[in-house]
């Protein structure tokens, strides 16, 4: 592996000639020998950790490193010393946020909007260190030291615009609309949301941070987080953009669809015998994902997800036969439907209106929430 | 009853299942019960896991729960019986025909995965 021979035998040079020197060296290392992987890296994470210091030379070299070796490696590590490059973090509120360095004002700005407007609309705050006293919380077995060692990490703007997506999708029973839905009698089961760097695999003794937990909900604290690694990760949509709106409307639903899972195993056309058992009834149409499988709780959430991001998806399913997962699912289907509507309290009747008078009388005392609608048209 | 249908590992097992008699679900194959199954709900509730472990000697082999991500499933397989169990709560009782660990893994248990969300 060759790194750095810019300028040996030569007149001595500036810093940055030296370092545009070098880059071109590795680059002619990258293309020539084909294993300068190491080399790129080291080059390349020089250049993440002084960030300060990047010039336009050196993102311009890293472009023609990028066009002049196929890699898909350096090509990662190009694009995360990039995304270092620009990226920087600022405070808003009790959160951290990843925002551009170019557009630090204005995302800085739309994070507080968002913040905003999920507790004033929806009445869910963006707190990730409840998150981390809920983990604690549920996670009694867990050696202290590992329950310690929780951390709350940096929001992406990604992630802060798909929470305001997934939101949407149950607007009629969250906030102030609640009262006005069918759940009004009921507490709103979900009110705050964190960003935290690692969850903790099993509550046991042995239990440990882990680095598998996309998301998990939290019942005692009304909460739920989402997870490192969460961020590139597309188990089930192609667009990281989807990925997270579903990620988060499946937690959403373990707190506020889970008054529905009862209504939910009787719905499902004899797939599941309660909530945590399949019954093996042949033909029956089984949940939209592998990962539905695991118990009725999860196929109602995946449901959800499946239900508010892909629709046809939903409908048509992937590909599988019916009576095994990713199959066609119009039952679960009508019921994302059906209990939409059970969020809207009954329409009283309207009031005989004469046509004379249409233009000038309310025809309606009732007015409903909005009716939930799949993603599309978020 | 409900014939062909399954338990976990269990298939081709005739179901049983009258709750004006018994919460427990009952799976039956060759004439012989297979598992008894005892769902969440009034009949385990009352039921703590230390009263199992103390009626089966100890608290088992722990597995992950098909519940969900915190509970943990234990089994005594030698004695036949399993339960898994959440925030100190039993949530389903296993009754089986006893047998070794590995024919319990091989013949019932159905690994449901990690939970990553």
């Amino acid at each position: 592996m060759k790194t750095n021979v810019a300028g040996k035998g030569k007149a001595p040079q500036t810093h940055q000639a030296q370092r545009a020197g070098a880059l071109r060296t590795a680059h002619l290392d990258v293309g020539e020998t084909r294993i300068a992987d190491g080399g790129a890296a080291v080059l390349i994470g020089r250049l993440a950790t002084r960030t300060g210091e990047a010039t336009s030379t050196d993102v311009s070299l890293i472009g023609h490193l990028q066009r002049t070796q196929g890699n898909q490696a350096v090509q990662h590590m190009i694009a995360r010393a990039r995304a270092h490059i620009q990226r920087k973090i600022v405070t808003v509120g009790t959160e951290k946020v990843e925002v551009s360095d170019t557009k630090e004002a204005a995302e800085t700005e739309e994070a507080k909007t968002i913040m905003e407007t999920l507790k004033t609309t929806y009445g869910v705050d963006i707190a990730s260190g409840t998150t981390v006293e809920a983990i604690k919380e549920q996670y009694t077995n867990v050696p202290k030291k590992v329950t310690d060692a929780l951390s709350t990490r940096q929001w992406r703007m990604i992630e802060l615009r798909a929470l305001a997506d997934a939101l949407k999708s149950y607007a009629p029973i969250l906030g102030a609309a609640r009262a006005n839905s069918t759940r009004k009698d009921a507490a709103q089961e979900l009110t705050s949301v964190g960003k935290v760097t690692q969850a903790i695999d099993t509550n046991t003794p042995a239990g440990e941070l882990d680095t598998t937990t996309l998301g998990e909900y939290f019942k005692g604290k009304k909460s739920f987080g989402l997870f490192k690694s969460s961020e590139g990760a597309t188990p089930d949509f192609a667009d990281e953009k989807d990925q997270l709106v579903g990620t988060f409307v499946h937690e959403m639903g373990h707190g506020l669809l889970a008054y529905a899972y009862d209504d939910f195993v009787k719905a499902t056309d004899g797939f599941w015998t309660d909530q945590d058992t399949k019954s093996g009834k042949a033909g029956a149409e089984a949940p939209i994902t592998d990962y539905g499988a695991k118990n009725a709780r999860e196929d109602l959430c995946e449901t959800a997800m499946m239900y508010f991001v892909k629709p046809d998806v939903l409908k048509a399913g992937q590909g599988a036969a019916k009576g095994t997962p990713k199959n066609p699912a119009p039952l679960r289907f009508a019921f994302m439907e059906n209990i939409g509507k059970g969020w809207l309290p009954p329409v009283k009747a309207a009031p005989q209106v004469l046509p004379s008078t249409a233009s000038s009388t309310a025809t309606s005392t009732a007015t409903p929430a909005t009716t939930p609608v799949p993603a599309a048209t978020h | 009853m409900d014939p062909d249908r399954r338990y976990e590992g269990l298939e081709h097992v005739t179901h049983y299942y009258n709750p004006s008699v018994s919460p427990a679900r009952v799976y039956v194959s060759d004439g012989r019960v297979q598992m008894v199954y005892v769902p969440s709900g009034a009949a385990v509730a009352e039921t703590t896991p230390s009263e199992i472990d103390a009626q089966i000697g100890g608290r088992g082999h722990r597995l992950r729960s098909r519940t969900g991500k915190t509970a943990n499933q234990y089994v005594q397989a030698e004695r036949g019986v399993a339960y898994s169990e959440d925030e100190g709560r039993v949530q389903f009782v296993e009754i089986f025909p006893p047998r070794s660990l590995e024919a319990y893994l091989k013949d019932i248990y159905r690994d449901p995965g990690p939970f990553t969300r």
